[in-house]
């Protein structure tokens, strides 16, 4: 039996006093893409934080590329934050620095590359993901949301990671942008071999990316399974999450 | 093809025992004077960062005679092991290349790159005349854009005036909270201590000519007419100027400031008004309590080092120093708390929506507003001893 990337086993998190996650199971396999979906508020989001290590679970484990997150010393997060990438929901491109310098950052931070052959490093990687090297020298503030995203996504596989973290990688673009970015991530999860843990409410980018799909429901996993499988789940949530995409419109798409 | 290898002869290999993932340059000489350049295994970042130098160094010497590249035996390729190949092969593509189909991305965007050279950053290096001139055109536009904000507060001040409902009351009442009542504390201990230090250090000089008396027509027109509007807005310009110039900057972080001119709020008339309004009340009365501080702390020292009762000092204090100084000073308080304001609304509103440019902003604001009110006073100083007073 293979060991996943990420096992999460018997989760407990409260935020506030207000439990958040009651006995939350979850594995990701190596080189699937696991897309997870609840109502807001639901928990989505803390529990990808939890698997980044942002926050500590009361109780249970969250085991990911082999490590325990709530005891990652200061140098070990060095080495895991080298072995994956996140994409944050706005980008989280630090504003200050040009596109370029953006890109470079986990590079130059991991002392990884000869400063003279860091200009093409950077220059493809921004390319594979779209980005034109004209643009490489404008700040965040003067990129479009769908460019915010393609630097995100440079920065967030740069160090090529085995395991990609997207935080609503399709909010906030126009139908054209998403169908854009979507695609361009299936085709960077080929390049890369990637496994992918996105959270995302958009039911285009699920039915296109996700492997298996996660329902963050009643304080826990209801089910983890293929999208067609999900869909005939008999939850409230499910059901009204994908009414008017019924299984033939999705599978079309 | 009749192509063979002659007893294979290993020219460059930079690992010797290579294990399956090591990044591997193997050199075969062929017949007819052709070499053949397999490369093996990993050639991604995670694999080859270790010692990209000697790569490098392979791959150069490699290319020096390699004729034929062979890179279909390569387990993984990204962007930083095609760069180590790319400036091997002097930037561009080797005449004879065996790639895998799916790693020839790489190589098309670095082929890209090569035909669009690139400007990453524009060049930097600017010449010391240029450097001055820029300076001067700063201060120039500054002091330009600075008047242009006076007037269109005055404007919009004007205009509230005429429709007195417009008049942003809770705004000028949290500004007067912010910069005055909360300021009482500390303005209230420095002036103390400064009364104190004053007191002591002057004191001790006129003991020595036997005229301790003058101490109090001293300290008196030193705290009324300096020390008590300097003070009060040197603490204001830290305090209130930095948090005044900080609210506008994230504001515009934010695209509040969008959002209220879409709503057809002037932000002037939201903003800057409200905030010199509420400094122009507020500082005076600062001022004021300043004064009152720093002469109590004078008292306490002139009482304590020259042995002067209070009630002396208290009596002196109201002959001598005529009432025209008193207002002087905190008129002059109202005029440092319009110019604080409108300096730090000003920077503001230059804020760019980057976290570095708040920063900036805000110490240029501080720097700024510090730098104005001791030029304003000296000015004020000068001018006003040309009167008479």
């Amino acid at each position: 039996m293979v060991t996943p990337i990420i096992a999460v086993k018997g989760l407990e998190t409260r935020l506030d006093g207000v439990v958040i996650h009651r006995d939350l199971n979850l594995e990701v396999q190596r080189g699937e893409t696991l897309a997870i979906i609840g109502s807001s508020g639901g928990g989505k989001t803390t529990l990808l934080k939890l698997m980044l290590g942002l926050i500590k679970p009361d109780r249970g484990t969250v085991r990911v590329l082999d490590s325990d997150m709530s005891a990652l010393t200061p140098g070990k997060r060095r080495q895991w934050a080298s072995h994956s990438g996140v994409v944050f929901q706005g980008g989280a491109l630090f504003s200050a620095l040009s596109v370029f310098d953006n890109v470079a950052l986990p590079v130059r931070e991991a002392r990884w590359w000869p400063e003279e052959l860091l200009t093409e490093l950077v220059l493809v990687t921004l390319h594979a993901t779209g980005i034109d090297s004209q643009d490489a020298h404008k700040l965040p503030a003067e990129l479009s949301g769908g460019m915010v995203k393609r630097v995100a996504l440079a920065r967030a596989l740069i160090l090529k990671p085995d395991l990609l973290f997207m935080d609503e990688p399709t909010a906030g673009l126009d139908p054209e942008q998403c169908h854009a970015v979507v695609g361009l991530i299936a085709r960077l999860r080929e390049v890369f071999k990637l496994t992918v843990v996105m959270v995302t409410h958009d039911v285009d980018s699920l039915s296109a990316l996700a492997d298996r799909v996660a329902v963050v429901a009643e304080q826990r996993i209801i089910v983890a399974a293929p999208l067609a499988e999900v869909i005939r789940f008999p939850h409230p949530f499910v059901q009204h999450f994908f009414e008017g995409h019924g299984a033939h419109s999705v599978k079309a798409a | 093809m009749s192509r063979h290898y002659v007893p294979t002869k290993i020219l460059v290999t930079a690992a010797m025992a290579p294990e399956a993932d090591r990044a591997v340059v193997d050199c075969h000489a062929e017949t007819e004077g052709d070499t053949r350049v397999t490369l093996y295994g990993r050639w991604d970042i995670r694999a080859i960062h270790e010692r990209p130098h000697e790569l490098l160094r392979c791959l150069e010497s490699a290319a020096t005679r390699a004729t034929c590249w062979d890179l279909t035996q390569i387990r993984d390729i990204d962007a930083a092991g095609a760069t180590l190949m790319w400036h091997a092969w002097n930037r561009q593509r080797p005449r004879q290349l065996s790639l895998r189909s799916e790693d020839a991305w790489v190589f098309d965007n670095l082929a890209q790159l090569a035909s669009a050279p690139a400007q990453v950053r524009p060049a930097a290096g600017a010449e010391i005349i240029a450097l001055l001139g820029r300076a001067g055109l700063g201060i120039l536009t500054t002091s330009r854009d600075l008047l242009g904000l006076l007037g269109a507060a005055a404007i919009d001040g004007v205009a509230m005036l005429r429709s007195l409902r417009d008049i942003p009351r809770r705004e000028i009442t949290a500004t007067i909270f912010r910069s005055g009542a909360q300021a009482l504390a500390i303005s209230g201990l420095v002036g103390f201590l400064i009364g104190i230090v004053l007191c002591y250090l002057s004191g001790e000089q006129l003991r020595e000519i036997g005229a301790e008396s003058y101490i109090v027509n001293l300290t008196g027109f030193a705290v009324f007419r300096e020390l008590g509007p300097i003070l009060a807005a040197l603490l204001n310009a830290g305090r209130s100027g930095s948090a005044m110039t900080a609210h506008i900057g994230v504001m515009r972080v934010t695209g509040e400031l969008e959002a209220l001119s879409v709503l057809g709020i002037s932000p002037v008339r939201r903003l800057v008004v409200p905030k010199l309004i509420g400094q122009v009340v507020a500082l005076p009365l600062v001022v004021a309590w300043t004064d009152m501080t720093a002469i109590a702390g004078a008292m306490a020292g002139a009482r304590l080092q020259l042995g002067i009762a209070p009630g002396d000092f208290l009596r002196g204090i109201v002959q001598v120093i005529p009432l025209s100084s008193v207002l002087f000073g905190i008129g002059k308080g109202a005029l440092f708390g319009a110019t604080i304001a409108l300096i730090s609304c000003h920077f503001g509103f230059r804020v760019k929506p980057d976290s570095e440019s708040l920063a900036a902003g805000t110490t240029r604001a501080v720097v700024s507003g510090l730098t104005a009110v001791l030029v304003i006073d000296a000015a004020l100083a000068i001018a006003f001893s040309h009167l008479g007073m």
